[in-house]
């Protein structure tokens, strides 16, 4: 992903009055959280009392 | 009144503010060394999440980004990247980082490396690694607090006196609260960080420009070389930005106070979910670029960068306005600079002097040491931010070379069984020695590669090999 580098780091297309490398990297800022949620419940869906082991 | 006396009079009323909120939240509480340090591992979501924004989003982001947005241009854009990336390191290294510190009783990332390795040598390199690489990053946030002022009011008060006067405000805070303190206070400083943010961020450009779009229409017309890499520097282009992205993203969590911020949360999943929301909090340095960016063309010929942000500001709002901004930019440099040099200074006492030099020190002698070390350290970053001329972003990016050398002690740690400590120790070394050769000699970036990212690959090759080649037995981890 990150050796697209200069498939993004350009000015045009302009989306949301932003130049496209700025547009491209706060899209990502926005799906990280959705992808990362996605890891979330692939990670506790196995066993939800792992996160607090009976001690 | 004249327009600096009350823009310092909001700042000041919006750091006795905090300052009020961590003595309260440190005075309810008797402080043993596990309180002052980890809080009593008692943080959920909310007060982590706190904490750790008070950790990464400091001064730096509110006036370094801007600062490179106005002086360097795009590649200034490599903070957005590598913040988000942080946020995923995170996700899968703290869990397992939490766990085996509620299963040790590990309070420090130092303690993680002598659990792991079993060698005081290592750890009191790590800790000295650790230590060493804090000052430019605490040096940093002193200087935003000197550049505060100084704008604040209207050069009336030079950066000097008023870095001074920011070191003892932090000793005193740090002394009496601990921990918990900056939790609290992180909860004023977000507060007003993102009305901050996002009222200048879009208000700026519409004043001046009549928005966000003809904003930069205008600017790509003026300099449309400023708005791709390598912009208005020569040699940061993509191969420096994606090293330098994975370098810093790397390196998030390798700061002690990052790693240690780890062991106050109350679960591992407390940390999952933090990693989860926390990429949205990097939206507001969005908003930031574009103050950096209107002020091209607004106010060109700063003398310096950094100084863009709160010159735009100044310019632009009523005076009590710029002290709501400046409030803010002075608690986002305390609160993470009570962080550096609360944990450097407890790294210092427990993991460094107690081991090598006197093993039967009690913890009330290790917490007597550690706050001496807080003045001590605070006072040579001080003696260095009033001597030092480099931008905000430029000492980030030296302290991250160092830092990030952790990563493969850490990583490699917690998920290869086979590694050994000579090898870690050897790669520490040896990535170390060559981050710090390639700055010394001004070779940064080197072959277009950041200088740290070079010293990183060297060190994880050397981790590798030597452990392959070691004949000793693997030793079993003990964590899921």
């Amino acid at each position: 992903m990150c050796f697209s580098v200069s498939l993004w780091d350009r000015i045009h297309p302009i989306v949301l009055g932003m130049p496209f490398n700025l547009f491209w990297l706060t899209l990502w800022i926005v799906l990280t959280p959705l992808c990362m949620w996605g890891a979330y419940l692939i990670e506790t869906r196995p066993s939800h009392e792992k996160d607090n082991p009976p001690t | 009144m004249s327009p600096s006396a009350t823009a310092l009079g909001v700042i000041l009323a919006i750091v006795a503010l905090g300052s009020g909120i961590g003595f309260y939240a440190g005075a309810r509480r008797k402080m043993d060394l596990e309180q002052w340090t980890v809080a009593g591992r008692g943080f959920g979501v909310l007060l982590m999440w706190l904490l750790m924004a008070g950790e990464v989003y400091t001064t730096f982001s509110f006036l370094g980004a801007s600062g490179w947005a106005y002086s360097r241009g795009a590649p200034t854009l490599y903070i957005l990247a590598y913040i988000t990336l942080a946020y995923v390191v995170s996700f899968f290294i703290l869990p397992p980082i939490w766990e085996l510190g509620r299963r040790h009783k590990l309070q420090t990332q130092s303690d993680f490396f002598a659990w792991r390795y079993r060698s005081k040598y290592l750890v009191a390199a790590v800790s000295l690694v650790g230590i060493v690489f804090m000052i430019p990053y605490l040096e940093l946030q002193i200087t935003g607090f000197g550049i505060i002022a100084e704008v604040a009011s209207f050069d009336g008060i030079s950066r000097n006196p008023a870095m001074l006067v920011a070191v003892i405000l932090l000793t005193g805070f740090v002394l009496t609260g601990g921990l918990r303190a900056v939790a609290w206070v992180s909860v004023l400083k977000d507060i007003l960080m993102l009305i901050a943010a996002v009222s200048i961020g879009i208000g700026i450009p519409y004043i001046y420009f009549g928005g966000i779009g003809p904003m930069f229409t205008a600017l790509i017309h003026a300099k449309p070389s400023h708005f791709v890499m390598p912009g208005a520097t020569g040699n940061l282009g993509h191969a420096w930005y994606i090293s330098t992205v994975l370098l810093t993203g790397l390196g998030v969590y390798m700061w002690p106070h990052s790693f240690g911020a780890a062991f106050s949360a109350k679960s591992s999943g407390t940390l999952r979910r933090n990693a989860v929301v926390m990429p949205l909090y990097t939206l507001s340095l969005t908003f930031m670029l574009f103050v950096g960016f209107a002020a091209i063309l607004v106010i060109p010929n700063l003398r310096d960068g950094d100084l863009s942000l709160l010159a735009m500001v100044r310019k632009t709002f009523p005076p009590w306005f710029l002290g709501v901004i400046g409030g803010a930019g002075a608690l986002t440099a305390m609160v993470p600079a009570a962080i550096l040099v609360l944990s450097s200074a407890t790294v210092f006492a427990k993991n460094l002097v107690r081991p090598l030099f006197a093993p039967d020190m009690n913890d009330h002698q290790v917490g007597r040491i550690a706050r001496i070390m807080v003045v001590v350290i605070s006072l040579i970053s001080l003696y260095l931010a009033i001597h030092g001329s480099t931008t905000l972003v430029s000492l980030l990016l030296l302290a991250y070379a160092g830092i990030t050398q952790l990563f493969p002690g850490v990583v490699l740690g917690l998920f290869w069984k086979r590694v050994t400590m000579p090898a870690v120790f050897a790669g520490l070394t040896i990535g170390v020695a060559s981050m710090a050769i390639l700055f010394l000699t001004k070779h940064d970036p080197f072959l277009g590669l950041s200088a740290g990212f070079l010293g990183l690959c060297a060190n994880f090759a050397i981790a590798i090999a030597l452990s392959l080649f070691s004949s000793n037995t693997p030793k079993p981890l003990g964590h899921p």
